[in-house]
């Protein structure tokens, strides 16, 4: 197949390029490592199997940085390959961007005017759990198995292994599968996938992230109600704030290495991958849907929210009302339903809030829905005869386009 | 004021049923099936070996996942089904449901168009760890090729395939 073809060419490269990038930090790492592997300890403990049988190790090196392409590759490896013979770890970076969990609410999860302000891209993941920033500062793991041998701990207890022989930090993982540091902050978390006959977990670990802008971005709408997966807040920490001066490059050789054991049978070696079509056929189409908003917003869970809109005076039966509470129910990112919250109300304005509802059903919500609730409400025919007070004036349009 | 009072009532028995059950240890699984065996006689249950059960009625058949699956996954916390009226092969992914940060795809054990989805599951997740059997369904759809219902394995060859696979 021609993917083979390119596979072995790649690795010819690879092995060279890999050798040229690594060549420089293998020096410093202590040669202690070499005789108290982790790799070793595994091997002891594994049931005795004939070599043959024993899956191959390869670690792949995604040469891009967008998070898009890495997303569509990881899929790509998901959907195309069997793991029956080999365990493949793929390492990614990315430039600044926000991942949020397969069953969340982009919304709730990060501040998404701050995103477009800052130019940093939104994308969602097929495996679950919480929102993460993602930098150059960031290293990506996935661990491709076969469902059967899919095992997240031993994974993060390798990495863990290599932290400690490597670089001397005393890392661990706990029962949440996060990687804690220095009693309870977060260096790392995990998130998988499981299909029908294959399975990947995969894992950030923070080397050296911007903190400053990982809040920034990660400051959604907390007032929305609904059943997506929540994100659980914790305390990061930067392995580099530990160990001054360590690199990302010197992580990934760490993990790497420590993936491929010391079996010389087993190890094939750190291979670069470029994701683009020409080397993994069909991922420009899984790119597509990643990027497409039938996804980004489309998978969006049942949500609530509640707003206070402004209402010409006199609307409610309390003079003094000038706003009324309204609920937008959104599903797959569309609106379902506006209702009224207020109990006393007049016949007439719940009629009113529902009819704007009907005509909004299967639109787009955004932040601007409110907005356009609040321009109906006030220029509705029904309402004509209402004087506007001066603190009723129309909002303005915004200029940029809806989400 | 009455609906006051019912938003009161709701939210006491949300609280009541959040409260968990404790998870069942290996004598307790053996107890559990053989519960929900009684309780599932009267239909007609096939099985999957990917742990789906499909129960037959006419052309509809309602689909879930059996006992051994929810227990391998853990508390569900989100149910993510297939759309209404979408039209699935056998063996297309046709869903997923989310534990403890993994995601599980969901197969279509036969084809069909879904025509119903369960929406207590998508309100309440754990009613699929609940009730796997009965309530905690996941979607209905309209078969298109009956056959392959013929092709699954029945109840006795569902349990025998379990034992098969513990060894």
């Amino acid at each position: 197949m021609a993917l083979r073809k390119l596979a072995t060419d790649a690795l010819a490269r690879g092995v060279l390029a890999s050798e040229s990038l690594v060549g420089k930090e293998l020096s410093s790492i202590p040669k202690a490592w070499a005789s108290t592997s982790a790799a070793v300890k595994v091997k002891n403990n594994r049931k005795t199997e004939d070599l043959k049988d024993l899956p191959k190790r390869t670690v792949f090196i995604s040469q891009s940085s967008d998070i898009f392409s890495n997303l569509a590759l990881e899929d790509w490896l998901y959907k195309n390959w069997s793991f029956e013979r080999r365990n493949v770890l793929l390492l990614w970076r990315n430039s600044p961007c926000v991942v949020i969990g397969r069953h969340q609410n982009p919304q709730v999860e990060a501040n998404l005017s701050y995103l477009e302000s800052a130019g940093v891209p939104l994308a969602r993941r097929g495996s679950g759990g919480g929102a993460v920033y993602h930098d150059h500062g960031n290293l990506n793991c996935t661990f491709f198995t076969t469902r059967d041998r899919y095992d997240r701990h031993t994974n993060l207890e390798m990495i863990c292994r290599a932290l400690h022989l490597d670089f001397g930090i005393q890392a661990h993982p706990n029962s949440r599968d996060d990687i804690i540091m220095d009693h309870d902050h977060k260096v790392s978390g995990s998130a998988a996938k499981l299909g029908r006959s294959t399975a990947y977990h995969h894992c950030t670990l923070l080397v050296n992230t911007d903190r400053h802008q990982l809040k920034l971005t990660l400051n959604g709408d907390k007032s929305i109600k609904s059943k997506a997966t929540a994100s659980t807040p914790a305390h990061v920490m930067n392995l580099s704030e530990m160990k001054p001066g360590i690199t990302v490059e010197q992580v990934l050789t760490s993990v790497g290495r420590a993936f491929l054991g010391h079996d010389q049978a087993l190890a094939n070696g750190f291979t670069l991958v470029n994701p683009t079509d020409e080397w993994f056929p069909g991922l420009g189409e899984l790119e597509a849907v990643l990027r497409s908003a039938r996804w980004l917003e489309g998978q969006t869970p049942r949500c609530t929210i509640t707003r206070s809109v402004p209402i010409p005076q006199g609307l409610l039966p309390h003079a003094s009302n000038t706003s009324l509470a309204v609920t937008v129910q959104a599903y797959h990112g569309l609106v379902e339903e506006v209702r009224m919250e207020d109990d006393t109300e007049k016949e007439g304005v719940a009629e009113l809030v529902q009819d704007i509802g009907a005509g909004l059903r299967g639109a787009p919500f955004s932040s601007d829905t409110f907005n356009i609730i609040a321009g109906r409400l006030r220029f509705s025919p029904a309402l004509t005869h209402f004087p506007l007070p001066a603190s009723a004036r129309p909002i303005p349009t915004p200029t940029r386009s809806v989400i | 004021m009455a609906r006051v009072l019912l938003s009161t009532v709701r939210s006491y028995t949300l609280k009541l049923s959040a409260l968990q059950l404790p998870r069942s240890t290996c004598v307790w699984k053996n107890t559990a099936k053989h519960f929900s065996t009684t309780h599932r006689q009267l239909s007609n249950y096939k099985y999957t070996e990917k742990h789906e059960w499909v129960a037959v009625d006419g052309n509809i058949g309602t689909i879930g996942i059996t006992n051994y699956a929810q227990e391998a996954l853990g508390d569900i916390v989100y149910a993510q089904l297939p759309e209404v009226e979408t039209q699935y092969e056998q063996m297309e992914e046709c869903g997923a449901l989310e534990s403890v940060k993994a995601a599980s795809e969901l197969y279509c054990p036969v084809s069909g168009k879904v025509t119903e989805i369960n929406t207590a599951v998508e309100d309440q997740p754990s009613l699929i760890n609940k009730s796997c059997y009965d309530e905690g369904w996941l979607f209905k759809l309209e078969l298109t090729a009956p056959s392959e219902i013929d092709e699954l394995m029945d109840e006795a060859a569902y349990e025998k395939f379990l034992k098969d696979s513990e060894e």
